[in-house]
Formats: C-alpha cells, structure tokens, sequence
C-alpha cells in the first residue's frame, strides 16, 4: 500500500493531531488550574495575592521561557485544533436535511468550537488587558474608599475591573466557556490518549463535568466576591 | 400478527448520479402492514412507482436479516433508523404510527460519494482494510489451530470487534464523518489476538493514513458512532486504536 | 463423456496420491497466468486470495458493493472440522462417514473424503488469520455438536461464524489486492461465458453502476456464485442470490447436476404477508431445548398458553423417541408440513408449528435459556414482535440451501475445459442432502486447499490461453448479453418483475417443494414455459440499461430462473426416488421416511442444455460406495 512510515508521516495523522490537541490541552489545563490557585489568593486578600504576584515577577527572564513555552503549547493546541475543525467540517460536503444526535453528547461536546473560540478571544483580550493596560501602579490600581486612597498593587487592578459589572460578567461569561471547555475535554482527552474504556466512560464523564465546574466556579467567584462587597455590602465593609 | 396497516408519506431523497444535484420527493405509502421491515416498506413504494413506469427509489440491500452491512440510510435523522442495534432491513414498520411523515436520506459524507438515490460508494472501507485489516499468512503456512492458545477474554474481546459489519453507520451518524470506529474496531480486533502482533504498529499507522487519506473525519468523541452501531460497536476500540498508534507512532522499529 | 478423474486406490490415500500425480506449474510461470475468479463468498474469496498467494494474476468480481457482503456472511451456526480436540472418537473417517450418510448416498466418496481431510487444515489457517473463534478458559478452542451429530466437531464464533470466517477469507483476499496481484471488480454481475474451441476462457459482465456490458478473458475461469434457492422467490438467500452465472454457463456448455436438491430448514419465521420480501432462518441449535407441537385437533385457534398438555402434540417426539426434535433437517421439515397440510398448523396462515421452551425455561430457568439463545429470541422478537420467553416461537420451514449444481470432476473443473466451479455452486459433496456446519466447510476447502492444487494441473497441460480482448466470440458474447438487456428494457409490458418471480415461486414451492409427486412436477413442467413466455411479452422494465437500474437487474435474474426452475422440475421428475432433500410422494416407507432406490438411481443426473427449444439431455455419472455401506437412514 501506500502508507508511509516515516516519522513526519506518523505524526501528521488526524489521530496524531489529535493527540497534540489532547497533551496540549492538558498542559493547559495545568496552567489553568495554577492560574486558578494563584488568582484565589485575590480572596485572602491584596498582601497575599500581590506578594504572589511579586515572587513570579522575581523568575525574571524564566518567566519568560515560560511565557513563550505557554504561547507555543496555546498555538499548538489552538492551531491543530482548527486544522482537524476545518478537516472534519470538509468530511461532511453536503449536509443532511435532518440530523438528530441520538447519543451520549452533551451540550459541551456540540460548543467544544465555539466554547474554544470564545476562550481564544479572551484569553488575547485578558493578555492584553494585563500586561499593555494594566499597570501595577496608576488609577487602575486604586480602589475607591479603599486603603486610603493609595494604590493597591495588581489586586486593586483586578478590584477595579471586576467592580466594573459589565467586565465581571464578560469574565464570568468567558470562563464559563473554559470550564463547559473542559468538561468535555478532560474525559475525551482519556480516550484519545488511550486510557478509558467501557465501564469508565460514565465516572470518567462526571470527574470531568465536577473538574470543569468547579474551575468555572472558581475563576468566577472573584467577580462574584467584589461585585457582593461592591454592590450589597459596600467597599468599606 | 394479524393485518394491522398505517398510512405514511415518504420524503425520500433522489439523485440521479454522483454528480448530479439532488432533492426530495415525497411518496405515498400506502396500507403498510405494520409487520413489514422497512425495505419492504420502500419494495411496495418501489413497486407503485413502477407501476406508473416511474424509477424505482435506489437503495442497497441484500440479506435482509441484519448481517451483510448492505443496507443502510438516514431515517428521520437517525443512521438505520429510531430502533437502536438494528440495521434498516430490521427495523419494522410498528415503530412507526399512522399519518407519519418520514425523512430518508442516504449517507453523507465526503468518503462516501452518493452512486444513487440512497446508494452510496463505500469502496474507501475496503481500501482502508487493503492498508493493514488483515494479518499476512499466506494458504498453508498456519500452524495448528492449537499451537497458540489465545486466553477466553481476548478472543471473546476480539469476536466484540469482529462483529462490525461494515455498514458505515459510523460514519454516517458522526458529526466529522469519522470513519474512526469502523477502523478501530478492526485494529481492536487484530491487536486482541496473538496472530496480530507481529504486524500490529505497522498495522495501526497505515490504517489510520488510510481513513485519513479518505477524507473521513477525526473523532472528537461525539459517541454518535456508537449510539448508531447496528451490532453496539463502543468507542473503546478507539480509546485502544489510540493506545495502539501512541505504541507505534513514536517506535523505531516500525 | 462424464469422466470424474477420481484417483485410484485406497480411499485415504487417494487425494495424496492425486496431488503429487498433478502436473505443476512453474513458480515463475505462474504469473503469466490470469484467473477470473466470480463470486467473494468463502469459496471465490479464498480461492482468490490463495491463488494470487500463488503467484497467478487474478481477477475477482462481485455483485455487492463489497467483497466483504457475500451471501456466506450470512451463515450462522458453525464449520465441521475432524480435529478431534473433544477426544470423542472423531476422525476425518468419522466426518466422510457422517457426511456420505447424512447426504442420503448421493455423493462421490473421494471428494467427501478429501473435505474430511482438508477440514483440520480449514480451521488452521482461519485461527492464523484472526478469526476469533469460541475458546475456553484454557485458551483452546471450543466445540459444539451440531445438526444431530454424534460427536462434538463443530467450531463457532458466537452466532455469526460464517460472518468470521468470511472475514477472514475477506481480509486474505484484501492483502492480495493491495499487493496489487488481484483485481478487484465490485458491483459486477456476470452475464455470460466465454467459450471458445472448447475452453472456457473469460466471461461477460455488467457494470451494475454505469450499465456498461464489459468482457474479461483469462486462462482459466472459477465460479463460486452460490446456489439457486431464490428460484422459490422466498428463501433465506440473500435478494441477489441468482442462477444467473451457474445457468448461463450451462447454455454454454456445463452439465448441470442433481438441479431438484434442494434443502428445506426446519426453523425459519413463517411467511406474514404479500409483501414479504425474504425469509429469515432461526438457528438449528433453537432444537436442543425448543420442542415442537401443534394442537391435537385440526383448526384449534386458541392461543398456546390456553392449550393445556393432553391438547399438544409433540409430533417429532412421538414419531421418533430417540431423536426426537433432533432429527435431520429434511425430517423435521417434511413433518412440519406435513401437519400443516392435515389442518393442524399454527398462526394467522395455519402454516406455522410452534418451537416452545416453556419446559426448558422452567427446568434450567430462564437466564440459561437467555444465555444460550438471547441473540436469536432477540431477532425473533424483532421481527414478528412476540416474546419467545413468553409465547412459543411459531415456525416453518423455508429454502435454505442447494445441494445440486454445475457438475464438476474431482479437480472440481466442469466438463468444459478451463470451468473450474467451488462451494454452493457445484454439486459434489453433499449428496442429496447437507448436515449441518458443512457448507461453510466446503467453500473453504475448495477455495483455500482444492482449487490451488488442481487449477495448475488444467493450466500445465493446457498452457495459456490465446484468446484476447478482440477476438470474434468475444465480441459476440458481449453483443449477445447487449441485446438480452435491450430486449428486457424494450419489454415495455404491464407486469412487475417480482409478480412474475412470486408466481415462479408459487408454482416451484406447491410442485418441486418440500415434497414432490409425478403429477405435480407435471403440471409445473407446462406452467413454466407458460409463465415465461407470458414474461418476455408482458414484463416491464423501468429505466434506461446505460444506468445504475436494479429493476434490470432482477429482470434478468427473473428470466433466467425462468428457464432454470423449468431444469429443477425435470430432474425431480426424472429421479423417481425420495432421497435426502428430494421427497418423491410416491416412495416412501410405510413411517413416511424417504425410500431410495439404489438400483436405479445411485447416480449423479448431469444434464446438458441442448438448445431452448429442445429438451435437456441427461447424463449419469454412477456413484460408486466401496467405504460406507448404503442403509435406509433411520431416527426412531
């Protein structure tokens, strides 16, 4: 036949980009759930969380490796993911009239395109939002009748933008996203990389449904704490 | 058993050649006897339609009882049809009530160009057995059927993957065209059974360039495959496809 | 004129003997050899794989999309080998002898005996390819007795052994066509032979996709397309199970032989309505634990459970105590009929008996009986909508298989030179009736052992074939089955191609069915010629030929069952006997038993077409028994 068995053949397959989808996104997940404990910091309080925030900045050009190796497993997962999207829309030419999903899909496995997407816009705008326009010390980093009026390092930055109700459901709306995300992937991740089988496939599904919600929960409880102290408590309480 | 019939309207899709446009015509189906399978449903469609020396609705069928993979089309949006583990020539007219309207379309997918009417080219299967689906003994070099002893729960594991019947319902019900279950489950079979493993990291890759190499799509893990199997195919021969192509992808002895 | 070129000597050595008295073809010369190879089933599928293994160049065609779709797919029990793991007194004596007996002494000792031999060797090469047969706990493989048999022989992969092993086959073949040594030639059905000078060098085909009438010229031509049983229209073949490449090759030349055998199975879902398309079989092992009855008194139409024990009668228990429901399946047929006839049948048709495991369901309970049948109450339960846990299954019999076919020598080549014939489409190795797990049996020794032996014995001798392409029969062959198709689509009649084909069956089914008498086969004898001349005037044909048109498709399988079954009732006639699947009314045992005449009739009937206005001519190839004693078969 024709098949080929050199290495780069073997690993341009749609079952080898599938797996590059799949290590990438769990390298991800990794960052989002260390992203997550970080930003939970903002909960204990802004010494906490902007003391975090100076020992990362102390990694100085290891940061940066980090970053770019971040940037490259992103581009990775979000590239070959779009590629295999585009291949699979083409495998279907001429639609059908009717098509009814009689399996166990759930409405995440349906958005898992869309839900990328949308945390692929985000996560430019969160990037750019940080590190172009956010600055440490400025206005953003004041928050009113807080701390005497003095700046409050990154957690004041974050402060003020949740206390915008627009910002914080525009953040609570993206990492929706990334957990209904993740509550397909990390049990689809399972069967790609050859691990679940049969009678897993159930628990497997809730594990990655409770994963997913409870990193949806998570991001948006900062929003949902400083929008409560904001509005229904008020700053000062 | 005794003569109880139902009226219906059927939407069938009609397409005189690969290349030509298509579209839906609907026919009456009159005094169907709930006792008919579905095919004879489409035989008594047909045999009206002669009657008026129109052209009978293309469709492919041959055993009728569930086994050659022959039959097979998208009936009100479902591969084969509303009952499940049941191939379009099983499925009776009782799953249906009086006065329904039913949709019929063929298989769409890119791997599976349409021939006519409801019958499509799925030559891209056998191409995709052609790659590897087989193990390379030639007539008369086997040794006794004894020689190797094969545990219960293998070979009971591979007969699970050697039940496929070659249909294409996978394909057709997956949302990417995947041909990823049928695929697997000849790889699940072969890689089950001693006889495979001499030729089994050869096997995978080739096989999965093959799909490829058709235009199938890739599994994102809808299950619809499985939901549509005739013969309950499950979607761990894919979780074990991957196993096998994560073996041999990065293996230098391939 | 009939040679059978069956080796001298003693019966066990004959095949031995024979295989190293064969002429060889040179290893490297095999490639300047083209085989056509017609049919995938387990016969074509191996014989095709094998030969190109070999080194010859083949070309294999199919009616179905798929090689992988073959009728064979279908078979469900199992395949009968000697290996004798069971340590139960088995031996491939035992199997010869079981096999000569069960097909009532109507076979050729030496062919039966080779597939004894080859049998072990079958399931070998179907393990090494994969297939997952049945094995228990130690690893080893699994056996079950099968149709009645004394020993327990028969391997299996769940209920869809034929499927496995046709895979097998399947997958064999696929590696040859993608080492590009075989051709493959889908969507094909064969239309005619070529025979020139006497040799059988090519056939025509039609491209069921474009219509376009195609020829293929080879050295040597092998058909395995399967038997005849859609003659009746209803069968359990599969819808394009045809005659069309067994009856065509005989209008060229090719005995046809033992046409009236035929095999009824016992367990198959009764007939529900006009629109029935096909019938669907229900496993034989159904028997082990199923009984049989029917009510006591004639038009009883409560429902079973309503009839209590004294009202049941349990014929086959009764007739024969010591086999009981386990008899052959000719037997268990012919009684069930037999019961309907006299008014005591079951169903809305009164042509059904019931099959009920009430008492096995009560002694073993019901996860057992679940356990050993769930698949096949399942499927009965799809199709007629009854629970078998609940009502007895209701049952009758239908054709299932055919034990005539081309005549063929034991290198399996017909009596025109370069015809080879395998498997359901030959005559050889059932006699007048096939046990249980040996059809799968035979199309595979035919296809992965026989055929690469003997095939090089006809090509060494006989060398390459000099006709190509162009040459003039070629061409006339090809305009011959142009202007068949033209004639049908021209037909622009008022009557469907099924009304016709059901009417055959009718007429088929009443008179060359389950039983057969003098006057009946008679009758049929002037309705057939009727019926087809009223086709070829009044029949319609809707499309164009140049297209993808399966209304043309069974026209021309319709017609030329037409003129076949017309074969199947003169060769009932002329047999007046009752042997194995061929009950004559008119001989029989005062219990009702098939009575053989031995003097007369231990031969095989070979006919050869004459023209189609004058009659067959019959040839006979006697049998001779010089191992297995020939008895009247009982199973009291």
């Amino acid at each position: 036949m024709s098949a080929s068995m050199s290495l780069s053949s073997r690993l341009t397959t749609t079952v080898a980009k599938e797996l590059v989808v799949a290590v990438s996104g769990l390298a991800l997940t990794g960052f989002v759930c260390m992203h997550l404990a970080g930003n939970l910091l903002i909960l204990i309080g802004p010494e906490a969380f902007n003391a975090y925030a100076e020992k990362m900045q102390e990694f100085g050009p290891l940061l940066w490796v980090a970053r770019a190796g971040l940037l490259a497993v992103f581009l990775a997962h979000v590239g070959t993911a779009i590629s295999l999207a585009r291949a699979n829309r083409a495998a279907r030419k001429s639609r059908y009239d009717q098509h009814n999903y009689v399996g166990r899909r759930s409405p995440a496995t349906r958005l898992m395109l869309l839900t990328g997407l949308m945390v692929l816009m985000f996560a430019i705008f969160h990037v750019l939002d940080f590190s172009v326009f956010g600055h440490r010390e400025g206005p953003r980093s004041i928050v009113e009748g807080m701390n005497g009026g003095a700046s409050l390092g990154l957690w004041g930055v974050v402060y003020s933008s949740f206390g915008n109700p627009l910002r914080a459901l525009f953040y609570i709306a993206a990492v929706s996203c990334v957990g209904l995300h993740l509550s397909h992937a990390l049990s689809s991740v399972l069967v790609t990389l050859g691990v679940l089988f049969d009678k897993g496939t159930d628990r497997a599904e809730l594990i990655a449904k409770a994963i997913g919600a409870a990193v949806a929960l998570g991001f948006a409880s900062l929003p949902a704490y400083v929008l409560v102290r904001t509005y229904l408590i008020g700053v000062a309480g | 058993m005794a003569g109880k019939t139902i009226n219906l309207k059927i939407k069938v899709w009609r397409q005189a050649g690969p290349e030509s446009k298509g579209e839906f015509e609907t026919y009456d189906a009159k005094n169907i006897s709930v006792d008919a399978s579905f095919l004879e449903m489409l035989d008594v469609v047909n045999n009206q339609l002669e009657r008026h020396d129109k052209e009978p609705v293309a469709f492919d069928h041959d055993c009728r009882e569930g086994i050659c993979g022959m039959c097979g089309a998208v009936v009100n949006g479902v591969a084969h049809g509303p009952q499940t583990a049941t191939t379009l020539c099983q499925l009776h007219m009782r799953k249906f009530k009086d006065g329904d309207t039913i949709t019929i379309e063929p298989w769409r997918a890119k791997g599976f160009p349409i021939v006519k009417d409801l019958v499509v080219d799925r030559s891209a299967f056998d191409r995709i057995i052609q790659a590897g689906g087989f193990v390379s003994v030639r007539t008369g070099q086997a040794p006794d059927a004894h020689a190797i002893p094969v545990p219960k729960k293998a070979a009971d594991e591979a007969m699970d993957a050697a039940a496929c019947i070659g249909c294409g319902a996978c394909v057709a019900a997956c949302p990417n065209a995947s041909a990823s279950l049928f695929t697997a489950a000849k790889i699940t079979q072969l890689a089950k059974l001693p006889q495979g493993h001499p030729e089994r990291k050869t096997r995978v890759i080739a096989m999965v360039q093959q799909m490829d190499k058709e235009g199938f799509g890739s599994c994102s893990k809808h299950y619809e495959c499985e939901a549509a199997c005739p013969k309950e195919i499950k979607v761990s021969n894919i979780t074990n496809m991957n196993r096998e192509y994560m073996k041999a992808m990065l293996s230098p002895d391939v | 004129m009939l040679e059978s070129h069956i080796p001298s000597g003693p019966i066990a050595d004959k095949w031995s003997k024979h295989k190293f008295e064969m002429k060889l073809v040179n290893p490297a010369n095999k490639r300047k050899y083209n085989i056509i190879v017609v049919g995938t089933g387990l016969a074509g599928a191996s014989a095709a794989a094998s030969l190109s293994e070999m080194g010859y160049r083949v070309q294999n065609f199919c009616i179905q999309d798929s090689p992988r779709r073959a009728h064979s797919i279908a078979a469900q029990g199992g395949i009968n080998a000697a290996k004798n793991y069971q340590n139960d007194g088995d031996s491939v004596h035992r199997l010869f002898y079981d096999t000569v007996k069960g097909g009532d002494y109507r076979s050729r000792e030496a062919n039966v005996h080779r597939l004894a031999e080859v049998s072990v060797n079958i399931i070998d090469q179907c393990v090494a390819q994969g297939v997952p047969f049945a094995r228990e706990y130690g690893g080893y493989l699994a056996n079950r007795s099968f149709g009645g048999a004394q020993v327990s022989r028969t391997f299996y992969a769940r209920g869809q052994t034929g499927q496995q092993l046709l895979l097998g086959a399947y997958s064999a073949l696929m590696k040859e066509v993608a080492r590009k040594n075989v051709q493959l030639f889908t969507r094909r059905e064969m239309l005619d032979l070529i025979v020139v000078d006497n040799r059988a060098v090519g056939i025509v085909c039609r491209n069921l996709v474009s219509g376009k009438i195609e020829t293929h010229t080879a050295d040597a031509v092998i058909l395995a397309t399967g038997g005849y049983g859609n003659v009746y229209y209803l069968s359990t073949n599969a819808m394009a199970c045809n005659v069309t490449a067994a009856w065509r090759a005989h209008r060229r030349g090719a005995f046809f032989a033992n046409p009236c055998y035929t095999q009824i199975h016992p367990t198959c879902i009764p007939v529900h309505g006009d629109y029935q398309s096909k019938l669907t079989l229900m496993s034989e092992s159904l028997r082990n634990d199923g009984r049989i009855w029917v009510p006591r008194s004639k038009g009883d139409k409560r429902s079973p459970e309503e009839i209590p024990e004294s009202d049941r009668l349990y014929y086959l228990e009764e007739k024969y105590p010591s086999f009981g429901n386990l008899v052959p399946r000719d037997v268990a047929s012919r009684n069930a009929k037999e019961w309907c006839d006299k008014g005591h049948g079951v169903g809305a048709t009164g042509m059904a008996v019931y099959l009920d495991f009430r008492d096995a369901i009560d002694r073993d309970g019901r996860d057992v009986i679940d356990g050993k049948y769930g698949n096949l109450f399942q499927m009965y339960e799809r199709i007629t909508d009854d629970d078998p846990f609940k009502l007895p299954m209701m049952m009758y019999p239908a054709v299932h298989y055919t034990m005539g076919g081309l005549w063929v020598d034991y290198n399996l080549m017909s009596n025109l030179p370069g015809l080879h014939v395998l498997g359901e489409a030959n005559f050889s190795d059932h006699g007048a009736n096939r046990l249980g797990a040996s059809a799968l049996m035979q199309g595979l020794a035919d296809g992965y052992f026989v055929i690469p032996c003997t095939i090089g014995d006809f090509l060494a001798k006989a060398g390459p074939s000099k006709v190509k392409e162009g040459h003039a029969a070629v061409r006339a062959a090809e305009k011959e089955a142009q202007e068949r198709i033209d004639r049908l689509v021209h037909s622009k009649g008022s009557r469907a191609v099924d009304d016709f084909h059901r009417e055959l069956g009718k007429i088929m089914w009443d008179k060359c069915g389950m039983a057969r008498n003098a006057a009946g086969l008679k009758e049929a004898l002037q309705e057939i010629p009727r019926l087809r001349q009223e086709f070829w005037e009044d029949v319609n044909v809707t499309g164009s030929p140049g297209t993808f048109n399966q209304v043309l498709e069974r026209a021309g399988r319709v017609a030329d069952f037409l003129e076949y079954g017309e074969l199947m009732c003169r060769d009932a006639l002329e047999r007046d006997e009752s042997c194995g699947g061929h009950f004559r009314e008119e001989h029989q045992t005062e219990d009702g038993e098939a009575l053989r005449n031995d003097d007369k009739f231990c031969h095989v009937a070979a006919w050869e077409f004459t023209g189609e206005t004058t009659a067959p001519v019959l040839h006979q190839e006697p049998l001779t028994y010089e191992n297995v004693k020939l008895t009247q078969r009982s199973y009291k």
